[in-house]
């Protein structure tokens, strides 16, 4: 068996008094779609952040793509290559068009600029937003600033998708944009998934979903 | 979308942020600018009547305030010429007096006839005055063409009529603005019988200016000997003072254009923490994102300074039409105050937006992205 996409071993991570991940441990394997669902506080997003490397567990190690992310000495790089990130609220530029907050991943790359528009394009295209390159956030719909979200994340070809509720602040028709895109991914590419979700239709179309509550991982995550 | 146009992209989103922190960065810069253009026109004008002797050193009172106020006596001028290294030494007393309101400040010089081709008075027209004429003067062809008058033309001086005998010009452009009167005239006009203002001292062929120098202030304690332009203070405290209010004018100027720049940089840091937390979640690196905010700053503070040298220029010439300053403020423009702007105006973008820069980039992108 290959080595997985995703390993945490006996993470904890305290604030305060409180471990709020208390010896929590999984993997993912690669290409594989895997949601974490439990109730508020639980701390999937602590989680989440742990993996993009934005916070330090306390104890434990993750293993992502084979790079130890609690000792990473190219974080800049991991954050721009390894994982695309995708947050509750989408967290575009709001003075920037869309095509221009997809163009963000891409400073610093070493792409030229001609290969970094072809690149944007080629993502708008994918997300099914070539028409509303030029658009600002503020005139879109939600699903569609969080399509564009996803399209940022995916922007450097990352092998980890890491997505905070992304259709939670949605409405149903927003969703199902968003859901689809999903799918599509997982149909098209070899992208790992790991997406925190309370929205029972993400959790139908993933391949697991673990459940985080009391700071543990519930024994048994369910197959879908 | 290139870097650059980001940073551009960013300044003109907020337009009228920019412009005010560009006003005030061109405010600050056409204070520099016209400062230290008056500033170098003022000292050039009072240097000059230094240099107009045509000398390789030029003798002043040591510590006057002005240097017009040096006084020397015509003793200690022949005994200069005594000196060993020196060729020749000639006296000449200047005096600053008004002809009319269109030309407040003349500058009158007392000199023998006999000095004259030292001095390097090239005669243009008519004839010299005599040593002890009473009644006759000599135009630099400069002023006879400001004041409007030719070879045989009566003019009147403090009260004095006096005849054109003829009309000269100097090696120093400075010297063509000037009228001369034989020596003794000019001394009895003043009640300076004895003294002049100036010695200009040449250099025997072989012999140190240096070496010279420093034997006159030895021998002379009470004067001092001015070779360049870096002597001036010596003899004159003015210049002193004028370099110095400069100095503190551009000082005031850049710490009011570095607040302006910081309050704006602090404000749209303050506005944007969640966007440079995003930026860095998705792999900005930290030199970018203070690259970013710095970029910003310098791209307003450019554009304000390029405004501000052509509100400087503005200000130079409405400073120059005013009638207190006619006469006395030739404006010297200094190619070098282009290049001095330009840094003024990095430097200003520099530490106005330091801070910020520093915070942005330092910001825990979860701390950021936390804040609404
Ligand atoms: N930086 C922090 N300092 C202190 N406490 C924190 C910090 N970040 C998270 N917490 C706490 O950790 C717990 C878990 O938070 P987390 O955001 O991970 O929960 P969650 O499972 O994502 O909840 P939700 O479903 O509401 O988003 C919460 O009690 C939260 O208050
Ligand atoms: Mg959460």
């Amino acid at each position: 068996m290959s080595d997985p996409a995703i390993a945490v071993r006996h993470v904890v991570r305290r604030f305060g008094d409180t471990a709020v991940l208390d010896d929590v441990s999984f993997d993912v394997a690669v290409g594989e779609f895997v949601t974490i669902t439990g109730p508020s506080g639980a701390g999937k997003s602590t989680l989440l952040h742990l993996l993009g490397a934005l916070d330090r567990p306390d104890a434990g190690t993750i293993t992502v793509c084979g790079q130890d992310v609690a000792h990473l000495d190219r974080l800049t790089r991991y954050r721009r290559s390894t994982v695309g990130l995708v947050f509750q609220l989408h967290d575009l530029i709001p003075r920037l068009t869309a095509e221009e907050n997809v163009a963000m991943a891409l400073f610093g790359t070493g792409l030229h600029r001609q290969d970094r528009r072809r690149r944007v394009a080629e993502l708008l295209d994918q997300v099914g937003l070539a028409h509303r390159a030029r658009s600002r956030p503020p005139t879109m719909s939600g699903g569609e600033r969080q399509r564009v979200a996803i399209a940022r994340a995916l922007a450097n070809r990352p092998p980890v998708l890491l997505a905070d509720e992304p259709t939670g602040s949605l409405d149903d028709d927003s969703a199902r944009s968003v859901l689809d895109l999903f799918a599509d991914l997982q149909a098209t590419s070899e992208v790992t998934v790991l997406a925190v979700s309370h929205d029972p239709r993400l959790n139908a179309r993933a391949d697991r979903s673990l459940v985080l509550a009391g700071g543990h991982l519930e024994p048994g995550g369910a197959s879908s | 979308m290139t870097f650059i146009g980001l940073i551009v992209r960013n300044v003109g989103a907020r337009r009228l942020r920019a412009t005010l922190t560009g006003a005030a960065v061109a405010i600050a810069v056409m204070a520099v600018v016209a400062l230290g253009t008056l500033t170098s026109s003022l000292k050039a004008s009072a240097t000059g009547i230094l240099t107009v002797g045509n000398a390789d050193l030029t003798v002043a009172q040591r510590h006057v305030d002005n240097v017009l106020n040096s006084t020397i006596s015509t003793a200690d001028i022949e005994a200069i010429g005594k000196v060993p290294g020196v060729e020749a030494s000639i006296g000449a007393l200047v005096q600053l007096d008004r002809y009319d309101a269109a030309n407040p400040g003349v500058i009158q010089v007392g000199l023998d006839p006999a000095a004259q081709e030292r001095f390097g008075v090239v005669l243009l027209e008519g004839r010299s005055y005599r040593a002890t004429a009473s009644d006759e003067v000599m135009l630099g062809y400069e002023l006879a063409q400001a004041i409007h008058k030719r070879v045989g033309d009566e003019l009147t001086m403090d009260g004095h009529r006096y005849r054109v005998t003829g009309l000269y010009r100097t090696n120093v452009s400075f010297g063509n603005a000037t009228m001369m009167f034989p020596l003794p005239v000019l001394q009895g006009r003043y009640t300076k019988a004895g003294f002049v203002t100036l010695g200009f001292v040449k250099v025997a062929p072989g012999a140190s200016v240096d070496v010279v120098r420093r034997r006159i202030d030895q021998r002379f304690p009470q004067l001092a000997g001015v070779a360049s332009e870096a002597d001036y203070g010596l003899v004159d405290n003015t210049l002193v003072l004028i370099g110095a209010a400069n100095t503190g004018g551009a000082i005031l100027a850049a710490v009011i254009a570095i607040s302006g720049v910081l309050n704006t940089s602090l404000l749209s840091f303050f506005e944007r923490i969640r966007e440079f937390g995003v930026l860095r979640s998705i792999g900005w690196s930290r030199r970018r994102v203070m690259a970013l905010v710095l970029g910003e700053a310098l791209v307003v503070s450019f554009v304000g300074a390029l405004v501000g040298l052509l509100l400087g220029w503005a200000a130079i010439n409405v400073l120059q039409h005013l009638s207190a300053l006619r006469g006395v403020f030739h404006p010297i423009y200094e190619a070098s105050i282009f290049g001095r702007s330009l840094v003024f105006a990095f430097v200003v973008a520099f530490l106005g937006s330091a801070y910020p820069a520093l915070r942005a980039a330092f910001l825990s992108p979860l701390e950021a992205m936390r804040r609404e």
